[in-house]
C-alpha cells in the first residue's frame, strides 16, 4: 500500500470503530497504533514514548483540567441558579422573556466555562423547568438552549481552542481573545432573533408585565455581580497580559471558591464532588487530546502529511475555492465527528495547507470552533440536542427543529467572519504580551 | 445518540453497557489526581501573584506544572473507564440486540487493550531508558526524568487492568443472560 492509501484505509478505520460505537479516545489510538504497526512493524512503536511525553508535558495544556473544575465548581455550589434567576429579572422587559435569559445565561456561563455541554446543562437544568412551568414554545425553548450551549467553546475560556492552540503552537491567549468579538455578536444575533419571532408570532412566549421594584432589581444584580467579577478577573487579566491563561483559570479557580463560598452552597462535598467530576471528565477529554498526538505523530511517520499538503496545494484551488472545500469538510464532519474529534484529526493535516494560502491560524481557528459549535447542533451525533433532550421530557425531533434557525444565524455569522476578519482579528491585535 | 468529548458533568448515555466499577486502585489514582489538580491551582495562583505582586517568579512553576498535567492525564484514563465516562457515539449501538450489543462493546475493549497494551510498554520503556541513562531535566530543579515519566506507564497499565475488568464484568453479563 502506498502512504496515501494507508493513510485513507487508517481515517476508515477511524470513522467505522466511531460509527460502529467504539470510545472515542480508543477509536482514534487504536488506528494511529495500527498504522504505525502496519507500516514499520513494531520499530514504528519507538518513538511513541517520547512522543507521548513530549505532547503531554505541557504548561498550556494544563489549563484545560482547571477551567473544567472552575465551571464545575460553580455548578456544584448552584450558582447557575442565581445567575439565571438574576438574568430573568435584568431582561424580562425584552420581547422573548425567559427565553433571552437562556441565551443571556448561556453566554454569561459560556465566559467562565470552556465547554458548550456544560454551559448548556448548566442553564438547560435551571431553565427548562421555569420555561415549562410558564408555557414557552417547547421548541424554541430547547432550541435556544442548545444553541445557547454552543457559545460555551467560542466565548472563552475554550477547551477547543486550547487544544487547537496547543496543537497549532498558536497563542492561546490571542485565541481566546479572537473568540470575544464573534461570541458577543453570535449571542446578540441569537437574542435578535428571539425577539423578533416573539414579536411576530406572540404565542411562542407569553406576555408577562410584571413591574419590577428597585429593591428586585438591585438583588438581580448582587445575583449577577459574581460572574462579572469572575469573567473580569480571568479574561480581563488575560487580556492585559498579567498572567497566561493557565495562570488565569488557576486563579480563577481560587476566586471561583470565593464566590461560591459567599454566593453559592460551597463546602468540602461540594469541592469533592467537583474535583471527582473533574478528573473524569479530564480522563477523557485528556487521553483524547493524547490519542490525537498519537495520531498525529502515525500520519506524519511516513511524511503522509507533507504528501497531503503537496496534494493540496497542487489542486492549485483559489482561496474560495479552498474555504468552499473547508466548508463542505466541516459541515459533513460536523455531523460524523465528535467536537474535539474533529479539531485532532483534521487539523495536523490541513494546518501547512492554510499556512500555503496566507491563511492567519487565529482566524481560523474561530472558524473552525464555529464549525465546531454547528456540529454539535446538527443531528444524527449533535451532543447540546441530546444533553437539552436528556434534561427535558419533550421529544428529540423538537430539539432538532427548534435548534435550525440558531444553525442558520451561525451560517451568517460564518460569512460575516470571512467577509470581515477584523470582526475576530480586531481584539487579539491589542492583547498586552503576556508573560 | 453520541457523547463528546467536549462535556462535563454526567453523560446521558442511552445505551446500557455493563461496567465492573472502580476497583481501590481506581479509588486511590482518582484521590491522587484531586490533589494533583489542588496541587496545581495551588502553585500557579502563587507564580501568578508572586510575579504580579511580588515581582519574583517560583521558578518551578511550568516544569511542575507539566509534571501534574501528565500524570493527571494517564492516572485519570483508568478512574473515567471504570466510570464509564468515555464517551461514544451511540447510533448504531442503540439499533442493536443486548447479546450483539455486549458482543460488540468485549471486541471494541480488546481492541483498545491491545493497542494499550503496546503503549504501555513504549512508556515503561521511555521511564528505564531515562533511569538507566540517569536524564534530568535542564532546569533548576534538575529532575531525574524517568521519575515523572514513569506515571505515564502506571496510568497506562491502570488502563489495561481497568479495560481487562471491564471486559470480564461483560462476559460475566453475557453468560448470565445466556443462563437466563
Amino acid at each position: 500500500m502506498t502512504p496515501g492509501v494507508e493513510l485513507v484505509f487508517i481515517l476508515v478505520v477511524f470513522l467505522a470503530l466511531l460509527c460502529a460505537g467504539m470510545t472515542i479516545p480508543f477509536a482514534i489510538l487504536v488506528p494511529s497504533v495500527l498504522y504505525l504497526l502496519t507500516h514499520a512493524g513494531l520499530a514504528g512503536l519507538k518513538g511513541l514514548g517520547l512522543v507521548s511525553w513530549g505532547s503531554m508535558d505541557s504548561f498550556t495544556l494544563s489549563a484545560i483540567p482547571l477551567f473544567i473544575l472552575m465551571a464545575e465548581i460553580l455548578q456544584e455550589s448552584k450558582l447557575s441558579l442565581r445567575v439565571y434567576r438574576g438574568l430573568s429579572t435584568l431582561v424580562s422587559w425584552m420581547p422573548g422573556g425567559l427565553l433571552q435569559t437562556n441565551i443571556a445565561g448561556c453566554a454569561i456561563f459560556a465566559a467562565i466555562s470552556g465547554s458548550s455541554v456544560v454551559t448548556a446543562a448548566s442553564i438547560g437544568r435551571v431553565a427548562l423547568p421555569e420555561l415549562q412551568r410558564r408555557n414557552y414554545s417547547p421548541r424554541l425553548s430547547a432550541g435556544s438552549l442548545a444553541a445557547g450551549g454552543t457559545l460555551g467553546i467560542l466565548i472563552p475560556p475554550s477547551i477547543a481552542m486550547i487544544v487547537y492552540g496547543t496543537f497549532t503552537e498558536t497563542s492561546v491567549a490571542k485565541l481566546f481573545m479572537a473568540g470575544v468579538m464573534p461570541g458577543l455578536l453570535l449571542t446578540s444575533m441569537f437574542m435578535c432573533y428571539i425577539a423578533c419571532h416573539a414579536l411576530v408570532q406572540p404565542s411562542v412566549s407569553p406576555i408577562v408585565k410584571k413591574k419590577y421594584s428597585a429593591g428586585e432589581i438591585l438583588a438581580a444584580v448582587v445575583d449577577v455581580i459574581p460572574f462579572v467579577v469572575l469573567i473580569g478577573g480571568t479574561i480581563g487579566s488575560i487580556y492585559s497580559g498579567l498572567v497566561t491563561p493557565t495562570e488565569a483559570a488557576a486563579v480563577g479557580c481560587v476566586l471561583a471558591m470565593i464566590i461560591a463560598r459567599f454566593w453559592g452552597e460551597f463546602n468540602f462535598a461540594v469541592l469533592k464532588h467537583a474535583l471527582q467530576t473533574t478528573v473524569r471528565v479530564c480522563g477523557n477529554i485528556l487521553f483524547i487530546v493524547y490519542a490525537a498526538y498519537a495520531f498525529s505523530y502515525a500520519i506524519s511517520y511516513a511524511g503522509v502529511g507533507e504528501q497531503i499538503t503537496q496534494f493540496l496545494v497542487g489542486l492549485k484551488l483559489s482561496r474560495l475555492e479552498f474555504f468552499g472545500a473547508l466548508f463542505v469538510l466541516y459541515t459533513v464532519l460536523g455531523c460524523l465527528v465528535e467536537s474535539l474529534g474533529m479539531i485532532v484529526v483534521t487539523v495536523p493535516l490541513l494546518y501547512p495547507v492554510l499556512l500555503q494560502y496566507g491563511v492567519d491560524p487565529i482566524w481560523f481557528g474561530v472558524i473552525l470552533v464555529l464549525f465546531i459549535e454547528m456540529g454539535q447542533i446538527s443531528p444524527p451525533i449533535g451532543i447540546n440536542l441530546f444533553v437539552i433532550q436528556s434534561i427535558w421530557n419533550g421529544k428529540l425531533s423538537d430539539v432538532v427543529t427548534g435548534t435550525i434557525p440558531f444553525h442558520l444565524i451561525m451560517f451568517v455569522l460564518l460569512g460575516l467572519l470571512v467577509l470581515f476578519p477584523d470582526i475576530a482579528m480586531w481584539l487579539p491585535s491589542r492583547v498586552a504580551a503576556g508573560p | 445518540m453520541s457523547q463528546s468529548a467536549d462535556v462535563g458533568g454526567d453523560p446521558a448515555h442511552r445505551v446500557e453497557v455493563p461496567s465492573a466499577g472502580p476497583s481501590s486502585v481506581d479509588v486511590a489514582a482518582e484521590a491522587l489526581c484531586c490533589l494533583f489538580l489542588l496541587a496545581m491551582i495551588a502553585m500557579i495562583a502563587a507564580e501568578a501573584i508572586a510575579r504580579n505582586v511580588f515581582g519574583t517568579s517560583l521558578q518551578i512553576t511550568d516544569e511542575v506544572g507539566g509534571y501534574l498535567l501528565v500524570a493527571l492525564t494517564f492516572l485519570s484514563m483508568s478512574v473515567a473507564e471504570s466510570h464509564g465516562a468515555f464517551h461514544r457515539v451511540e447510533l448504531v449501538q442503540m439499533r442493536l440486540s443486548p447479546a450483539a450489543r455486549m458482543i460488540s462493546q468485549i471486541m471494541f475493549d480488546l481492541m483498545a487493550l491491545a493497542a494499550s497494551g503496546l503503549v504501555t510498554w513504549q512508556l515503561v520503556r521511555l521511564a528505564l531508558n531515562s533511569w538507566r541513562a540517569e536524564d534530568v531535566a535542564p532546569t533548576p530543579l534538575a529532575t531525574p526524568l524517568w521519575l515523572p515519566q514513569m506515571s505515564m506507564g502506571i496510568g497506562m497499565a491502570l488502563l489495561c487492568f481497568a479495560l481487562m475488568r471491564s471486559i470480564a464484568a461483560k462476559v460475566r453479563y453475557l453468560r448470565g443472560g445466556a443462563a437466563r
